[in-house]
């Protein structure tokens, strides 16, 4: 990995930070609510790309790693009363293990791109489905978290969405400096390989089959924690809110809008969606139901068909214009190092 | 017939029917996907654009809705047309997710557009002679409704086996399927071929969507059920085959109708999922091998 650390990275960096740690004391709780959001897209897209942009394999079934995080954490709590931090990390065990054995199945059967894609979703409908018609799970209904009049910090409920807000913050750059981290390791550059021609990669001696399930029990893990998440800050849901395939859509939509092969691609994905839909909610939505996921949709296409390598690879490219008409070299925001374009005949 | 035997075999009959018409719906996709090698995640909102058409000219003119097919036939056929031009031809050779991004922002346009011209609220069409039974054997009844979909839906299928195997036409689709630049070196143009195959590919669903309605209700949501259902048929059958499609649609169909029965609804469901992963795992390539473009 080059790491360029210059005094304008740093500036940038330093001014984000500050901005995104001020910036909700002069919000109301709308807002905070919708970056919220938006902050957890990103966090679940950039876990998504872990495997489905680093390791390049297809994945429509993260919501089943969400769901079990959301399902760990508040079943943990509310029926055996275990603090939701060690509820968490349980559920990011039990994510793991599910990963586990399904990244045996599916790669041991060498399944191609879009198989793979159905596989995991049938994974995601499966788990749905269990959860729906159990009993031991709140079923079709859904399940909640108490609230404590006063909050209970110890157990992670607040009164105020703030702490949420600083709560989800800290997850999300963890996981942007766990990805920039990871894509520079031995495991990094292999899983590339393994993303660019995975006959070559075994040849070079690659297992490529240990390093995907790797990633995926990686991208699994940390999938959980914002399930976990979820299910705190929302404290209640029902199995289409944690396990519908809507939750694997938000997962990789975001990352493909923005572009995989960047660590900031899922947040700019995230901005756009979250942003984009929110912003054609408060013009459109009340007088017009449904008009601002129809414009929603045009933009997506337009992104798609304009700029395949993703929205952060027009903000490089952007950058590197600029910085080439000064002469001097801007900061670089790519990560995985790779062939960026893809070719259309 | 009496009792529990009855409402089996009553069910297993309504399953039958009801799975050639999603066999129909998966032969609309099977052809896109397996000539043109595209995801059309956006296959079940055509279909409901179908639907939707049907119910209109059933309200405004009082169209009966079998009939309205002469005129969702050729119009999903331009839908499939259009498609071709302005959306799939720009993104051939573009990898799946590219595909995927295009066709669900294409659904999410045309299922929200839908709410707005029509609300959100269950639709259906029906004409009083369509609940009567048909006829009935041994008890068990065989309404108009169930009966008239089943044979448009064999009658399609038939009629599309023998376009692809029969004719000119059908041999240039499979020559492109099967390799698109021989196909080319051959003089075939292979833009052509994908556009004819595409509109097939709805024509399919401007045949299913009118008989569907009377059993079937539409709302603007239902297409992502239908494309859901069409692609785990359409591989369950194995991709770009017409007969395992037809097959994948019955094996659909019974297990949603005999669950009902046997099983609550979420866990018929259930095992529809678990079967398609079994199918996936130790048949990747369906059912039946393919063999047919």
């Amino acid at each position: 990995m080059r790491m360029n650390i210059n005094y304008r990275t740093v500036w940038v960096i330093v001014c984000v930070l500050a901005v995104a740690l001020t910036i909700p004391l002069c919000l109301n709780d709308y807002w905070i609510g919708v970056i919220i959001f938006f902050l957890m897209v990103g966090y679940m897209s950039s876990c998504w790309n872990i495997f489905g942009g680093l390791a390049g394999q297809a994945s429509f079934g993260h919501a089943a790693f969400f769901g079990c995080g959301a399902y760990t954490t508040t079943l943990l709590y509310t029926e055996l009363n275990v603090n939701p931090i060690l509820g968490s990390v349980a559920g990011m065990l039990l994510a793991s293990i599910m990963a586990l054995i399904l990244g045996i199945v599916v790669f041991r059967a060498k399944l191609m791109a879009i198989f793979l894609a159905l596989v995991t979703f049938a994974f995601a409908e499966i788990v749905y489905w269990i959860i729906n018609s159990s009993s031991w799970s709140g079923g079709h209904a859904g399940i909640d978290i108490p609230f404590v009049r006063g909050g209970n910090p110890t157990n992670l409920i607040f009164t105020s969405s703030l702490s949420y807000y600083y709560m989800i913050l800290i997850m999300m750059i963890g996981i942007l400096l766990f990805t920039k981290w990871i894509a520079g390791q031995k495991m990094g550059w292999y899983l590339s390989a393994v993303r660019e021609n995975e006959d070559w990669a075994q040849a070079l001696g690659i297992n490529a089959f240990r390093y995907k399930i790797a990633a995926l029990v990686i991208s699994a893990a940390t999938m959980a924690l914002a399930g976990s998440f979820f299910a705190l800050y929302y404290r209640y849901f029902s199995p289409v809110d944690a396990l519908g395939w809507q939750k694997s859509f938000l997962a990789f939509l975001p990352a493909l809008v923005g572009g995989t092969r960047y660590t900031l691609g899922p947040l700019i994905g995230s901005l756009i969606y979250v942003g984009g839909t929110e912003v054609l909610r408060n013009i459109f939505g009340t007088s017009i139901p449904g008009l601002n996921l129809a414009v929603f949709g045009g933009v997506l296409i337009i992104v798609t068909m304009f700029a395949p390598i993703g929205v952060a690879g027009l903000v490089e490219k952007a950058v590197h214009k600029v910085s080439s008409l000064r002469g001097s070299e801007g900061p670089e925001i790519e990560v995985f190092r790779g062939k960026a374009d893809r070719d259309y005949t | 017939m009496e009792g529990d035997a009855y409402l089996y075999c009553q069910s297993l009959v309504n399953g039958i029917m009801t799975g050639c018409m999603l066999g129909l719906i998966a032969v609309g996709l099977t052809l896109i996907t397996g000539v043109v090698k595209v995801i059309n995640f956006a296959h079940g909102d055509f279909l409901m654009v179908g639907m939707y058409i049907t119910f209109s000219l059933f309200t405004v003119f009082e169209l009966d809705p079998y009939l309205s097919a002469l005129i969702t036939i050729p119009a999903l056929f331009l839908i499939g047309v259009i498609l071709f031009r302005f959306f799939v031809k720009p993104m051939l050779g573009a990898d799946e997710f590219t595909h995927v991004l295009i066709t669900f922002g294409l659904a999410l346009v045309i299922r929200n557009v839908c709410m707005m011209i029509y609300d959100p609220d269950i639709r259906v069409a029906y004409e009083p002679y369509m609940l009567q039974p048909l006829f009935t054997a041994d008890n068990i009844i065989f309404s108009v409704s169930r009966v008239a979909p089943c044979g448009v839906a064999i009658v399609v299928i038939a009629f599309v086996y023998w376009v692809l195997h029969r004719t000119d036409l059908g041999r240039c689709i499979r020559a492109t399927a099967e390799d698109y630049q021989a196909a080319a070196l051959l003089g075939i143009n292979p833009n052509r071929v994908y556009m004819v195959a595409i509109g097939l590919g709805c024509a399919c669903l401007g045949a299913a969507a009118p008989f569907l309605l009377p059993i079937y209700y539409v709302y603007p949501e239902v297409g992502m059920y239908f494309t859901l259902l069409s692609f785990l048929i359409m591989i369950m059958g194995g991709t770009g085959n017409i007969a395992g499609a037809l097959l994948g649609g019955l094996i659909v169909g019974i297990i949603q109708a005999m669950g009902g029965v046997l099983l609550s609804g979420s866990e018929a469901n259930l095992l529809l999922f678990v079967i398609f992963m079994l199918v996936l795992l130790f048949r990747p390539q369906g059912i039946l091998a393919r063999r047919s473009g």
